[in-house]
């Protein structure tokens, strides 16, 4: 594996980045900018986890959004009534639910991921906007909003979660069984089946757990935002596709480091942050988003054909 | 015998022949479809009771819909549908007036007819168009700024979903009020897509990048929702308004959160759009070609006011009685 180089390069490419705007974007470099930015990018990282990890095993996650959506409306019913232990509890187990749903269709009913995470997508949309009848669910206690709001230090919490989170992630991926056989799996699934590994209770897992992160994020969120609706996400599966391909996570599955989030989501943040700081029109964003992400992917296949070629 | 059978016939025939008209008039047997933009927002919840209101005044057939995906095809594929069930009217609020087109133009060759609301379509035949008047709604926010600022100070505005005619005309009519008041100095004026997350991290950019704002102006309340948590975190103390008047952000201009909201009167949309296509079906009334829903009517809520309205607004869905869950 050439993580060393390719991870190097980018490393390379976000300081390069950062030192960009630094120089050249006024009010960049400010302390509140740079928390601000911490913050944006962890949150983007914290939103990439799940997709990332049904990329891992050579699949998609696209219901991460409106399964945040359903599970943090639930749990907001519960927090605003003084329940906020039970809240969080309920929106994860409930995530993690529409996860093993997920898992359990491809798995054992071999129905493509794509189709049936873009069908959860849908259905579990509509159940929230069912659900919330159009109104949002607001005014949390200071018992929850800590999640979103409170700072350690000069850090925000949503960082040290993110932080928290990943770490135990890559932990999980690089030193537990379950992890080799998500790598196995994301490689090639006929042969770790062959090879006697649980592939369907690995892929059952896998997306339980994304949906978990899905709520975990959606949380986080509303946590920030003091209200739950149901249009929470919209955009999730995409802006996660795109932090997991700049953070070096491959759609051909088994490849790439969980850490490598952190990178992408800081690319994201940047480019969102700049447009706006520079007063440039939104729509920038996304036009230098689409090409941030052709060039990170050009870069790195340069890289890897030459280091095969060296082999 | 067979003289009377056949004049007994013919007079039943010609019975059946006169009453035929009158019997399609029978407003159970009238059916009419309200496409909105989205049922995940209050306003557009408010719009399908009023909807129903009108709906149970004349006693006909109603079904309110909304794209599941907020995105002009899936309306015309609704459209679609409605025209394959036979629905005898179907009311539009596009998400999209240039995109909406070709399927209003699918329901003139079914010979369906369609109303339209809200947001102006640009082609297709329609029986009317009925809307709130976006202009004045941004003039009226424009004005409670230049009150409040006494005709000095900064601001930055909120754009709605670029290239939506509701986002254009309401900033249409801030920006004509604003730019009377030389005193007042707009900073930045940019789009967080009428979203309530979108709004939260443009405003945290915007934050940075200005020191010092007096105010903020924006589309539509979660806009102003999301901005007001992005500068509570910051500790900023910065007056938030937007338009709407959804309860949420009512709730808000309560607690002195927000400044002030102005209604654009999802309901009497709805009501105005239902009823005269029922009128056109049932009564044969064509209905006027632009109806200004509330025209003239809308002022800023703020927390002086606010109990008032409420309260208003609440007597008016029980005197409809529409169900508020």
């Amino acid at each position: 594996m050439t993580l060393s180089g390719r991870g190097l390069f980018r490393l390379a490419a976000v300081l390069l980045i950062l030192a960009a705007a630094w120089a050249f974007v006024p009010r960049f470099g400010t302390e509140s900018n740079l928390i601000n930015l911490l913050r944006q990018a962890c949150l983007l990282a914290l939103i990439a986890a799940g997709v990332s990890l049904s990329m891992l095993v050579a699949g998609l996650d696209l219901s991460i959004g409106s399964v945040a959506a359903l599970s943090s409306c639930l749990a907001a019913s519960l927090i605003v009534q003084g329940h906020a232990v039970l809240g969080v509890v309920a929106g994860l187990a409930g995530g993690a639910l529409g996860g093993m749903l997920n898992g359990f269709m491809i798995a054992k009913l071999k129905i493509p991921f794509f189709i049936m995470t873009f069908s959860m997508m849908f259905i579990i949309r509509g159940l929230a906007m069912t659900y919330t009848q159009g109104t949002s669910i607001h005014g949390f206690p200071p018992s929850f909003t800590w999640l979103g709001k409170s700072f350690l230090g000069p850090i925000p919490m949503p960082v040290i979660l993110a932080a928290a989170v990943l770490g135990l992630l890559h932990l999980l991926l690089t030193k537990t069984t379950f992890g080799r056989i998500t790598y196995a799996v994301g490689a090639n699934a006929d042969a770790a089946r062959f090879s006697g590994l649980a592939v369907d209770r690995t892929l059952i897992q896998v997306y339980a757990l994304s949906g978990c992160l899905a709520s975990l994020a959606g949380l986080v969120y509303i946590a920030r935002l003091n209200a739950a609706d149901a249009d929470l996400g919209m955009l999730w599966p995409l802006e996660g596709i795109a932090v997991a391909v700049i953070g070096g996570i491959a759609f051909s599955g088994g490849e790439g480091n969980i850490l490598g989030l952190v990178l992408g989501g800081i690319v994201m943040a940047v480019v969102g942050n700049c447009v706006n700081l520079l007063g440039l029109p939104a729509r920038f964003q996304d036009f230098f988003i689409g090409f941030v992400i052709i060039l990170v992917v050009l870069v790195d296949h340069i890289i890897q054909s030459r280091s095969k070629a060296v082999k | 015998m067979k003289r009377v059978l056949w004049f007994a016939s013919l007079a039943l025939i010609a019975v059946l022949a006169l009453s035929g008209g009158a019997v399609a008039k029978d407003p159970k047997d009238v059916h009419v479809a309200l496409v909105m933009k989205d049922l995940s927002n209050r306003f557009f919840v408010e719009m399908k009771w009023g909807g129903e209101a009108a709906a149970k005044q004349h006693g006909i057939k109603y079904t309110p819909l909304a794209p599941e995906k907020y995105a002009v095809d899936n309306q015309i594929r609704i459209m679609e549908d409605l025209i394959q069930k036979k629905v005898d009217a179907i009311v539009i609020v596009p998400i999209d007036g240039a995109g909406i087109v070709s399927g209003i133009e699918r329901a003139n060759k079914a010979k369906i007819p369609v109303f339209n609301l809200n947001t102006l379509a640009s082609g297709g035949d329609v029986i009317g168009y009925a809307g709130v008047d976006h202009v004045i709604l941004g003039q009226i926010l424009g004005q409670y700024a230049v009150d409040t600022l006494k005709g000095k100070g900064t601001l930055v505005i909120l754009e709605g979903t670029t290239g939506a005619s509701s986002a254009i005309e309401r900033l249409e009519g801030m920006t004509a009020v604003l730019k009377k008041a030389s005193g007042i100095k707009v900073l930045a004026s940019t789009t967080a897509k009428y979203n309530r997350q979108q709004a939260m991290k443009v405003m945290e950019d915007l934050l940075t990048r200005f020191p010092e704002i007096d105010m903020v102006l924006c589309a539509n309340d979660a806009m102003a929702l999301g901005a007001k948590e992005a500068i509570k975190d910051a500790r900023r103390k910065i007056l938030v308004a937007g338009i709407d008047a959804i309860p949420e952000a009512l709730e808000a201009v309560q607690k002195g959160e927000l400044g002030g909201t102005v209604d654009s009167n999802g309901f009497d949309q709805g009501f105005v759009a239902v009823d005269l296509t029922a009128k056109y079906l049932l009564k044969d009334q064509k209905p006027p070609k632009d109806t200004k829903v509330g025209a003239g009517q809308p002022t800023i809520i703020t927390k002086n006011t606010v109990a008032a309205f409420e309260k208003a607004k609440i007597e008016k869905f029980k005197k409809f009685g529409v169900k508020m869950d």
